[in-house]
Formats: structure tokens, sequence, C-alpha cells
């Protein structure tokens, strides 16, 4: 896993790319202006994260639509609905002793807070901070796994498909650009920590939709958002 | 500069996503073995002994886990598809034992990269005595990842 002061790293830099200072260190007027300025809509997109990810791993297909709303000036509400599914490629089996399948989706909603501001008209960038719930269902089956015994002989068996669900919070942080008129490319880098997982038999999960590594309680994630804005206000 | 902030985001995707950024579990192998120290039934405390000549075979097996070996401490490998595993433990032609563990198992999920695997719960050791003078479980468990001595073997 990459190294989490890389990343803290990386997210110090990339924010010195936007120009102008941050909201706390505007002046009421600027304020203001920001205010009448900002535009208000729901955003419709794609999280690229999945598609992408299929370049490095092609056991794994995995697709989310994001929405974001304006509630008000600085505040956004976040939410993001999609799949994942993966099959274990014959490599994988043999490389891991075991078959799975796993079909699941996910939904994730929550609060975001942009503290970027600068007193240019018409410029709608964003800078934001925000804290999301994410849960996912997901039906998952060993389709056969074996255990290696080089003296009295391997043993051979299978786990049938199964639901089970999972509930984690995750820590998002990252910038998104007009690049267009309505049309904005974002992307966060998410710190995501599992809080319950309703799991009744003995397979984990491969990988949680939306979540991640099923092995891990606290797992790092990264979305990239293109997305079209609805306004409904300026 | 708007680009500069999609192609660096680009960047660190790549990073992140990259199976690569995940390093791979190494996986243990022979996980299910019982680890037996021998011990001297001479001694009146617990006194590591060795024993010359040691062979080690699975009853019913054509392999020997061990054969005319030199050892202070014998991995016994448990059978899968029973909750007994017997072997035939001998220094000499004549001078042999049977030692039978009696264990349950359960089967426990290590990691999305190394599987499945048992985990063994020794309940009792059943033996004859021509070597051995007596055994006992010290540490029940048989556990992945784990390298406790599970039985102490005290031979004459």
């Amino acid at each position: 896993m990459v190294n989490l002061q890389q990343i803290l790293s990386f997210i110090f830099i990339s924010l010195f790319l936007f120009p102008g200072p941050g909201r706390g260190q505007n002046s009421e007027k600027a304020d203001k202006l920001f205010e009448e300025e900002q535009v208000q809509g729901i955003t419709l997109g794609v999280n690229l994260e999945g598609p992408i990810g299929l370049f490095f791993d092609t056991d794994r297909s995995a697709f989310s639509a994001v929405t974001h709303i304006n509630l008000s000036p600085g505040w956004y509400f976040r939410g993001e609905a999609g799949f994942e599914n993966l099959v274990f490629s014959d490599e994988n089996v043999e490389e891991r002793n075991f078959r799975y399948e796993s079909n699941g989706s996910f939904v994730k909603a929550g609060l975001l807070y942009d503290f970027f501001s600068v007193d240019e008209v018409g410029n709608n960038d964003n800078i934001f901070v925000g804290l999301n719930y994410g849960f996912a269902f997901q039906e998952h089956r060993s389709g056969g796994y074996t255990i290696e015994n080089d003296y009295w002989g391997d043993f051979h068996d299978s786990e049938s498909a199964y639901l089970m669900n999972t509930h984690w919070l995750e820590v998002s942080a990252g910038p998104r650009t007009e690049l267009f008129k309505n049309f904005y490319m974002g992307w966060t880098v998410n710190l995501k920590v599992k809080i319950l997982q309703d799991n009744a038999r003995e397979l984990q999960p491969y990988s949680v939709p939306g979540f991640g590594n099923g092995d891990n309680t606290v797992n790092v994630g990264f979305s990239y958002v293109l997305e079209y804005m609805i306004p409904w206000k300026k | 500069m708007k680009l500069l902030t999609g192609l660096s985001a680009l960047c660190l995707m790549v990073l992140l996503v990259s199976p690569g950024c995940e390093g791979e579990e190494a996986c243990l192998s022979n996980q299910h073995a019982v680890q037996a120290r021998l011990y001297s039934a001479w001694s009146t405390s617990d006194k590591d002994s060795t024993l010359e000549n040691v062979s080690l075979i699975g009853i019913d097996m054509s392999d020997s886990i061990y054969r005319e070996q030199r050892l202070s401490e014998l991995f016994m490998p448990l059978n899968f598809e029973s909750d007994t595993s017997t072997f035939v433990l001998g220094v000499s032609e004549t001078l042999k034992d049977t030692l039978s563990i009696v264990y349950s198992k359960e089967l426990d999920f290590i990691s999305r990269d190394c599987g499945y695997v048992f985990t063994f719960d020794l309940d009792t050791i059943l033996y004859s005595r021509s070597i051995i003078d007596s055994v006992s479980i010290a540490y029940p468990t048989v556990k992945y990842g784990e390298s406790t001595a599970n039985i102490k073997l005290y031979i004459y």
C-alpha cells in the first residue's frame, strides 16, 4: 500500500495547484461575493475508479454514479451508488488455492465542506473535505478451495453462495474543478474505516464493493469523478 | 493549471489502484503439523533429549516423514480427512511405538492471498510404550502461523 505520508504530501502539494487563498483568509466582502456568485444545482457523474481499475485487475468490473448537491454556500451532499462483480481468473485460482466469485452493490452518502473560495467571478472550483457513510451488500461464494497437505493428501471443498453486508465510514478530501461550463472533474483520496460487517460464515470477502480489500479494516481509496451540473439557482 | 491538477490526480490514482502497491502476503506452508519435543523420561525436570536413528511414518502410508534421523523434535502432519492421525515412531527394527493423535478441526479463512486452512484442537494422545514413557499435551492448538510445541514426548 502506498505510504500514507506520500499521499498526504501529494494532497498538500496539489492544493497549491489551485490559485487563490482559502475561505478563512478572505474578507467579508469576498465571502459575500462568493455566495452571490456560487452556482447551486445537482450534478450527475461517473466515478472512473472502477473502469480504470480494470486495467490493473481484469477479474474485477466495477462502476458507480456520483451526485453532488449544493445544500448551502460551502456545504454539499455527496451520494454515490454502484456495483462490483469479481470472478477469479484461472491464474488467480491457481495462485491462491481457491475459487472466488462476488456480486455486490454499494451506496455512499455524506456531507462535504468546500473550503476554497476566490475573488474571481465565475470560478466554481472547490476543495472538498467530507465525511461519508458507506454500505455494501454482496453475494459471494467459493466454487472450490484446496488446503494442501503434502503427506496425507490435499483437502478439497467449496462454500456455497450467501449474502453479507458491510458498513464503513469514509473521510475524503480533494479538489474539483469546472473544466467547461457546468462540467466538472474532481478527485478525492478516501480513508475508509470498516465499522461493522455481518458475515455469517467463514469465507471473507476478497473485495467489498465500494470499500476495497476485504481483509483490511482500513483502506485508502481514490475516486476520479467526471460530472455534469444541472443548475437550479444562481 | 486545471489540466495539471487532473494529470496529477491520474498519476496518484494509478499509484493507488495498481496491484503493485499492495504487497502480496507470504503464505506459510505445512501449518498443520503437531510439534512434539523429546524429553528424557529419567530426568525429574523437563530435559531436552535427542534420539538417534528416528523414523516416523503415518499408518498405512508408504512414505516416511523421517527416516533414521537424529532429532530432538518432531513435526507430525495431521490428516484432514480424519479426526485421528496415527504414526509409527521407531529407533530400530524392533524398538517401535504407535502414537495416535485424536483431534477436532475447524475451517479458517486466513486471507485473500492465502485462502483456507484448518485449525486443530488436540484432544487425546494414545500410545504404546516401547521407547515412549509418557506423553503430555503442552499446547493443544495447532494453528496457522504459530510455532509453539504442542506435545511433550518423554523417552526412555
